[in-house]
């Protein structure tokens, strides 16, 4: 029990740093991909300000939701999930010539 | 952290601001003096000190005083034209060893003025406000960052945990006891400017989404970066010929791009390869006359006049630009700048509220477990807040203390007061934990001298007295002055209240003992 103690405030600062340092992770690739998405709506320009101007919008709600998350391994598997799929889809759409 | 989700966000409020509290409070007072960055410049900078000029200015005329100061092989030259609140040429080149320079000249005459030797309002205090001076790796940028999401954070997070955020709108109960009146201060505050707050943390965010997202841009633009630049901002320059070539009226040109514009006038030009054939004059749109910080831009041939490119941005940075323009205020509007001047204040008072509540509902707690917590935070707190205050009145009395041309130990007299700035501060975070309880009170007189003393030295060392400037009224000095003896008058009350709060304290402490030994 005073070991589990002992461990709550690593964790505490482990799901802070995952939060912060995680969610910047995953905002970058998620905006790469929105950066991206956006060029068929608007002309490049447009795109990357209005991703750029929402990526923090992004950010703000990943550093809460990992504050609020219960559990270190919740919080890494959804950050690694999300941040997996926004960090791929660019590779696979160079990679498919589709842009 | 907690098992609800208010829980988690207490925690995160609580963290978040006492860990970044100090840090957010600097980003806050830089931020709140910026919006008089200028009037600053005029106190620190005597020799600026002139009427506005009752001629149109003449830039050709400009141009003779210009080729005395740049080096025949600059690359470029930039020159802001006056404006009401800054009534002088300021000239940006780079000298022989490619370091940048900032010089004035006169509108009316055309004269280089001497140099004043002060980064001031707007090369110290701005730049402190977004970037901190720490240029190594944009780390500034980061810390400001950082210190910006939390305050996003914080913000998101203080609404959450407020079951009663309407009733804490009209709650300030000043008569209660610390920890009481504190809080209530902390929620009035945070209640009142929360949309200014938020508004404003979050446009500063956007305006540097460049530094903090490079991915958007790379990701879109992969390895033509540059490309965004041009087609977002206007950028463009064409390659120098090599050949000498001739410079057309840059009057002529400023009224062409008057025209283009519907009537307003350009406030930047900039001269790109001077002398060459391929020369290039940029005009740049007032910011002045609308609240968006627009990037219309006129190109020039400097040759023969002719515009070679006209600029408008498209719709979305347009916004990005609307943005940028509610957290600068470039634009004339004297009530809206003191109410973000007052509204900037009621953020430092937020956060140091917020940091006095945490100590004094943990004081004794602390004290009795013989924790060290408050006595780290409370040095964290008072050098974070007094003493950033204390170092900025030190950085302007240095200003009017140090002579012209000053230096010492290979520093000249802008660095020395910066140094100045930097190590007054240390010296009040070193006070602040080695005298634990008093340090406040100290803090708060020395403030109080420092801020009589730098008018008393404004008369003193160039003859503008408070009464003067009124009488003239020249509002940039005559306000400043105001200003510094307002933060007098409220530094030295709150001294006094913390004297006699300490001697009733101890008188209490005192009659206990009698008590108990009777």
């Amino acid at each position: 029990m005073a070991g589990r103690r002992e461990l709550v405030p690593v964790l505490v600062v482990v799901q802070a740093a995952l939060a912060l340092v995680g969610g910047y992770w995953v905002t970058v690739g998620l905006s790469s991909v929105m950066a991206h998405a956006l060029t068929f709506v608007f002309g490049r320009v447009e795109a990357v300000v209005l991703t750029g101007m929402l990526a923090f919008g992004i950010y703000l709600l990943l550093i809460l939701w990992g504050f609020a998350v219960r559990g270190v391994v919740r919080l890494s598997l959804g950050l690694g999930f999300v941040g997996g799929i926004g960090w791929t889809l660019p590779f696979v759409i160079r990679l498919t010539g589709a842009d | 952290m907690g098992s609800t989700f208010r829980e988690s966000m207490a925690w995160l409020h609580t963290w978040a601001g006492v860990t970044l509290g100090a840090l957010l409070f600097a980003i806050f007072w830089m931020g709140t003096l910026s919006v008089f960055d200028r009037e600053i410049d005029r106190w620190m900078m005597p020799d600026t000190r002139l009427a506005a000029s009752p001629t149109a200015l003449s830039l050709d005329r400009l141009v003779d005083g210009v080729q005395t100061l740049v080096p025949a092989d600059a690359s470029r030259w930039q020159a802001a034209l006056p404006t009401a609140r800054e009534p002088l040429v300021q000239l940006r080149y780079a000298d022989p060893d490619r370091q940048p320079v900032t010089r004035h000249l006169d509108p009316a005459s055309g004269t280089v003025l001497p140099d004043q030797g002060t980064l001031a309002g707007t090369r110290f205090i701005f730049p402190f406000h977004y970037n901190l001076h720490l240029g190594w790796r944009q780390l500034g940028y980061w810390l400001v960052g950082l210190a910006a999401m939390a305050m996003l954070a914080l913000l998101v997070s203080g609404v959450v945990i407020h079951r009663k955020i309407f009733a804490d709108f009209f709650t300030f109960r000043w008569a209660r006891k610390l920890p009481r009146s504190s809080l209530d201060l902390h929620n009035l505050t945070g209640v009142l400017g929360l949309p200014f707050h938020f508004v404003m943390t979050l446009s500063g965010l956007i305006i540097f989404f460049a530094i903090y997202f490079p991915n958007v841009i790379e990701s879109v633009y992969r390895e033509d970066v540059a490309a965004f630049a041009r087609e977002a901002y206007g950028l463009f320059q064409r390659e120098p010929a090599g050949q000498p070539g001739s410079l057309a009226s840059l009057d002529a040109m400023a009224v062409a791009a008057t025209r283009i514009w519907g009537g307003d006038p350009p406030y930047s030009v900039r001269v790109w390869h001077p002398g060459d054939a391929n020369s290039t004059i940029e005009m740049r749109r007032t910011v002045a006359r609308s609240v968006d910080m627009n990037v219309d831009t006129v190109h020039f041939d400097a040759a023969s006049g002719a515009v070679l490119r006209t600029h408008t941005a498209p719709p979305v940075v347009h916004v990005q630009r609307f943005i940028s323009g509610i957290h600068f205020i470039q634009f004339d509007h004297w009530p809206l700048r003191w109410l973000y001047f007052v509204l900037g204040l009621s953020g430092c008072v937020m956060i140091a509220t917020g940091y006095i509540y945490w100590l004094e509902t943990r004081r004794k707690r602390h004290a009795a477990q013989g924790l060290p917590g408050v006595r780290i935070v409370e040095g964290l707190t008072v050098g974070g807040v007094t003493g950033i205050i204390i170092a900025t009145l030190a950085f302007f009395v240095s200003n009017r203390l140090l002579p012209l041309g000053a230096a010492f130990a290979g520093y000249e007299r802008a660095a020395l007061e910066v140094w100045v700035f930097y190590l007054v501060w240390l010296v009040t975070f070193a006070h602040a934990w080695a005298r634990p309880g008093r340090a406040w009170r100290g803090q708060c007189w020395t403030i109080a001298a420092l801020a009589v003393l730098a008018p008393v030295l404004n008369w003193a060392t160039t003859g503008d007295h408070l009464i003067k400037t009124v009488l003239d009224g020249y509002w940039p000095v005559a306000g400043m002055d105001l200003l510094l003896l307002f933060g007098a008058a409220i530094a030295a009350t709150t001294a006094w209240r913390l004297h006699r709060r300490g001697a009733m304290a101890a008188e209490r402490t005192e009659r206990h003992v009698l008590k108990a030994a009777d």
